[in-house]
């Protein structure tokens, strides 16, 4: 099984993921609208698509005085070679480190992917015709704000806290606020376009609890696979830092010091045999 | 011995202020490859000087910043961090704890705000506490 991946928080593949990203919720966004063709609908869709598999981390290779970072699935489309590395850090283990503090991209990409559900569900409502968007605004915009508040308390308390356990724990509380707030939201616009409160109907009901559900499971698994996994920050003198996924606290270790080692020391030993 | 050649230090420290590779090679009289071959076996000859402190100290290498000239270490068995600081024209100082006593271990304490300044970690200001800027030294290498 493959220990270290690299991901995508910075250069090229960073902004191929933000890229990625925006044209995947644009997609999504104008699929409803009338001048929206099939052909740009798909276009756009696979180029999405296209971008965030080109910026998906794939191999890690240490040695001969560089660190290798691949990127792209299922074959390598990008390679970023950093062969003046100054600094190696297990990201997790120092005490005042923030992610924003070294990747402002992975910041807008968390930001990107918890924003983008509401921003489509209201662009849905609104160009279906199934609310007004003055009706939209006059019964559920306090709510709406509410929900928008906490999910940018989210995204900041991820990239800015210094310590993770307790920063996952706020996420939580975030995350379960939220989805209270969220099922406030439904519940009133159901009520407003069918007349009758959402419990009357069943289906309608167990279809919002089983969504709730599996999201609830998917955000246990994030939570339990972001709490496992650390990030190694790599420097280079030239360009930047670099961030690398371990599976664990041991693996993190074993990385950093293979890049002292092979990269740095080595690196100069085989500039010396070759000079 | 754990020190590095004084040529070598120099052209670290140059670095780590700013200086641009011609502008060393202008200053010191050598050419700009010579210059960019010494950073790189200085930089090499620091990440093997904290490397084999990391060893005898029994711990893992938790940051190693060459262009800043330190390290942070955890021990094996205590799970306490070790700050170590490249002093020139020294070696390397290992410190065992974040908490130093300025008064009690003046010395000690302006050895590391002196090197801290040289490698460009903080700026000095002549009027500042000493034990302020040692504690904002350890804060600011755990960023």
């Amino acid at each position: 099984m493959q220990r270290y991946w690299p991901l995508p928080y910075s250069g090229v593949p960073g902004i191929l993921s933000i890229l990625g990203l925006i044209t995947l919720i644009f997609t999504l966004i104008i699929a409803s609208c009338d001048w929206c063709s099939e052909f740009l609908f798909l276009g756009l869709f696979f180029l999405g698509y296209a971008c965030i598999f080109a910026s998906i981390g794939r191999k890690v290779v240490i040695g001969d005085g560089e660190v290798v970072l691949e990127y792209g699935f299922p074959v390598t489309v990008y390679r970023v070679v950093l062969n003046d590395v100054v600094e190696a850090c297990n990201f997790w283990e120092i005490e005042g480190g923030r992610i924003i503090n070294y990747f402002r991209l992975a910041a807008l990409q968390f930001l990107l992917i918890m924003v983008f559900p509401f921003t489509y569900i209201w662009v849905r409502l609104y160009t279906s015709g199934m609310a007004s968007l003055g009706q939209i605004l006059a019964t559920i915009l306090p709510l709406i704000l509410a929900l928008t508040t906490c999910l940018l308390l989210a995204v900041q308390v991820l990239v800015s806290s210094r310590n993770r356990r307790r920063a996952l724990r706020i996420i939580g509380y975030i995350v379960v606020s939220s989805i209270i707030i969220a099922n406030m939201v439904i519940a009133i616009l159901y009520n407003q376009l069918y007349g009758e409160p959402i419990t009357s109907n069943t289906s309608a009901l167990l279809l919002l609890v089983s969504g709730e559900t599996a999201f609830l499971i998917v955000f246990a698994v994030v939570v339990m696979v972001f709490y496992k996994t650390q990030i190694v920050v790599v420097r280079d003198s030239l360009k930047g830092y670099y961030a690398i996924g371990c599976w664990d606290r041991e693996d993190a270790i074993r990385l950093v010091e293979e890049i002292v080692e092979k990269t740095v020391i080595g690196g100069n030993n085989n500039v010396k045999t070759t000079s | 011995m754990l020190r590095l050649p004084a040529r070598m230090e120099e052209i670290l420290i140059r670095t780590a202020k700013g200086e641009r590779g011609t502008e060393i090679a202008r200053k010191l009289g050598i050419s700009r490859q010579a210059v960019s071959k010494s950073l790189r076996e200085a930089r090499s000859r620091l990440a093997e000087i904290f490397l084999t402190l990391a060893e005898t100290l029994y711990s893992d290498i938790v940051r190693v910043d060459l262009a800043h000239g330190y390290c942070i270490l955890r021990n094996r068995q205590t799970n306490q961090k070790i700050y170590v600081f490249y002093i020139p024209d020294q070696g390397p100082i290992a410190l065992l704890s974040r908490q130093i006593n300025c008064s009690q271990h003046n010395r000690l304490c302006k050895t590391i705000v002196e090197a801290a300044t040289k490698w460009n970690i903080v700026d000095r200001k002549e009027n500042m506490d000493l034990q302020v800027t040692v504690d904002e030294i350890l804060e600011k290498i755990e960023e």
